[in-house]
C-alpha cells in the first residue's frame, strides 16, 4: 500500500532522514516510535507530500507518487495526479488544525464537496455518519473553539475520513491532549484499525503501540533502527538503543 | 489676551463646508473602494513565487509607502500629465494618486493577514485535496480577513483625514472650502476649528467602532 525507498531529507545541515525505507501492507497498522527529533514526523510528511525529500521514491497504492535521484520524476506538486494520490491518504496532526471559522459539520463537508464534487446532500449524510462514528453527532453545529482537545481531534479524524482515504497517517495526535482525553481518541483509532484501515501512527503511547500495532518501527537520529511485532520490540528488542528508549519511556512513571 | 470667539459665522459658512464635505466623502469612498480592489491584486502579486512579479510589486509598495502622500499627489497632478501628454480632470488625478498610495498600505495589510494564518491551515487544505483557489477562498482568506478588517478600517479612517491634502491642489474639499470661507469672513479661528470638529465627529465614532469590532473578532478567534 505504501512503499517508501531510500528517503533522504535534510533541513539545512541537519540530516533528518538518512536512507529510510518503509513498506506498509494493505490493512496493516504500523506504529513508529522513537525520541523527539528522530525524523518520525518528517517521514510521515514525506509520505503524504508535505515535504519533498532530496532523494528516494514513494509509491502509494501501486502508483508512483514521488521519485528523485538527481532529477525529479513522478507527478509534480500541484498537478491533478499529485493531488489524486495525495487524497488516497488522510492525515491528522498533533495540533488538530481544524478550520476555526467553520462549524464541525462544515469542516467535515468542505473537502468532499470541493475536492470530490460530491453533492451537498451526500456530503451531509456522509459527514453525519462520520461524526456519529467518532461520537460527536451532537456537536455538528458547534465551532471548533467550543470543543475539548479530544473532541477536536476526533473531528479532525472524521474530516480526514470524509475523503474515504485508503491510508491514514497520525502524527502524535494525542501529544497535545490532557491525559484524561487521550483514550477517547485512541479508541477511535483502534476502531479504525479493527475496520481494516491501513495506518501509520507516530505516537508516544506505548500501550497503543503494544495492543494495536501489527508492527512497531523504532527510529533514532533519522534512521530506522529496528522493526518487528510489538511483542518482540517491547519484549526483547535486539538493539540496545531500542531497549534503552523503551525502558526510559515505560519507567518514567 | 483672550480671543473673542464669534461662532455666529458658522451657520453662514455651513452650506459651503457641507458642499466641501460631500466631495471629501466622495473621494474617500472612491479611493477606499478602488484602493482595496487594487490591493487584492497587489497582495497576490507580492506573494507570487516568480521574482518577475513579486519584485516589481514590492518596489511599487515600498515606493508609495516611502514617499510623502503630498509629494505623490503633486507629482500625479502636475508631472504625470506632462509625462503622459494627457490632461486628467483634477478629481480624477487626485483619486488616482490616493488610490495608488492607499493600495500600497492595504496590500501590505492583506499580505500580513494571509501570512498570519497558521501554516497548518494551508497544509490541512492541501492534504484534503483542495485546489489553490479553493484553499484561498474557503480556508485562508476568510481567516485572513478577520485579521485584516480592523487594520484596513483604521487605514481608511486615516485616509479620510489625509484627503485634506488635496485642498492644496485647488480641489474643493472640506479643507479647501474652510480656507476659502475663513478668508472671506475674516474668521479663520472659528471656521478652521469648526472644520476640524467636522472631521473629528465623523472619524471618531468610526475609530470606536473599529476598536469594538477588533475586540469582537479577537474573541471570535480561538
Amino acid at each position: 500500500m505504501i512503499s517508501a525507498r531510500r528517503l533522504q531529507k535534510r533541513f539545512g545541515t541537519l540530516e533528518v532522514l538518512r536512507d529510510v525505507s518503509l513498506e506498509v501492507q494493505a490493512g496493516e497498522v504500523v506504529v513508529i516510535i522513537g525520541p523527539s527529533g528522530s525524523g518520525k514526523s518528517t517521514l510521515l510528511r514525506c509520505l503524504i507530500g508535505l515535504e519533498t525529500p532530496e532523494s528516494g521514491e514513494v509509491h502509494i497504492d501501486g502508483r508512483l507518487f514521488f521519485q528523485r535521484d538527481g532529477r525529479e520524476r513522478g507527478p509534480l506538486r500541484r498537478t491533478a495526479e499529485f493531488r489524486r494520490i495525495q487524497r488516497t491518504m488522510g492525515m491528522v496532526f498533533q495540533q488538530f488544525s481544524l478550520f476555526p471559522h467553520l462549524t464541525v459539520l462544515r469542516n467535515v463537508m468542505l473537502a468532499p464537496i470541493r475536492a470530490l464534487s460530491v453533492s451537498e446532500a451526500v456530503a451531509r449524510a456522509r459527514a453525519d455518519a462520520l461524526l456519529a462514528k467518532v461520537g460527536l453527532a451532537d456537536k455538528a453545529l458547534a465551532y471548533p473553539e467550543k470543543l475539548s482537545g479530544g473532541q477536536k481531534q476526533r473531528v479532525a479524524i472524521a474530516r480526514a475520513l470524509a475523503l474515504e482515504p485508503k491510508i491514514m497517517l497520525f502524527d502524535e495526535v494525542t501529544s497535545a491532549l490532557d491525559p484524561e482525553l487521550i483514550h477517547e481518541v485512541l479508541s477511535v483509532m483502534r476502531g479504525l484499525a479493527n475496520d481494516g484501515m491501513t495506518m501509520v501512527v507516530v505516537t508516544h503511547e506505548m500501550g497503543f503501540a503494544h495492543k494495536v500495532a501489527d508492527r512497531v518501527v523504532f527510529m533514532d537520529a533519522g534512521a530506522i533502527v529496528e522493526e518487528g511485532p510489538p511483542g518482540t520490540i517491547f519484549g526483547g528488542a535486539r538493539e540496545t538503543r531500542t531497549r534503552s528508549f523503551i525502558e526510559k519511556v515505560l519507567t518514567h512513571i | 489676551m483672550s480671543y473673542d470667539w464669534t461662532w455666529s459665522v458658522v451657520p453662514r459658512a455651513l452650506p459651503a463646508l457641507l458642499k466641501g464635505l460631500q466631495l471629501t466623502l466622495l473621494i474617500t469612498v472612491a479611493v477606499v473602494a478602488l484602493g482595496f480592489l487594487l490591493a487584492i491584486f497587489v497582495a497576490a502579486g507580492r506573494l507570487a513565487r516568480s521574482p518577475f512579479i513579486n519584485k516589481p510589486v514590492a518596489a511599487y509598495i515600498e515606493f508609495f509607502r516611502g514617499t510623502p502622500a503630498l509629494v505623490q499627489l503633486v507629482w500625479v497632478y502636475y508631472c504625470l500629465p506632462i509625462v503622459l501628454g494627457l490632461e486628467l480632470p483634477s478629481v480624477a488625478s487626485i483619486v488616482l494618486a490616493l488610490t495608488l498610495n492607499v493600495a500600497a498600505f492595504y496590500a501590505e495589510s492583506i499580505r500580513a493577514g494571509i501570512q498570519a494564518v497558521p501554516r497548518d491551515q494551508s497544509e490541512s487544505a492541501d492534504i484534503l485535496g483542495l485546489s489553490y483557489v479553493d484553499k484561498m477562498r474557503f480556508v485562508i482568506l476568510p481567516q485572513a480577513f478577520r485579521i485584516i478588517i480592523p487594520v484596513v478600517l483604521s487605514q481608511s479612517i486615516s485616509l479620510f483625514k489625509d484627503t485634506a491634502l488635496v485642498s492644496t491642489l485647488g480641489v474643493a474639499d472640506l479643507m479647501y472650502q474652510a480656507r476659502v470661507v475663513a478668508t472671506e469672513t475674516y474668521r479663520p479661528m472659528e471656521i478652521l476649528t469648526f472644520a476640524a470638529m467636522i472631521y473629528f465627529v465623523l472619524a471618531f465614532p468610526c475609530t470606536i467602532a473599529t476598536r469594538l469590532l477588533e475586540l469582537r473578532l479577537a474573541r471570535a478567534r480561538h
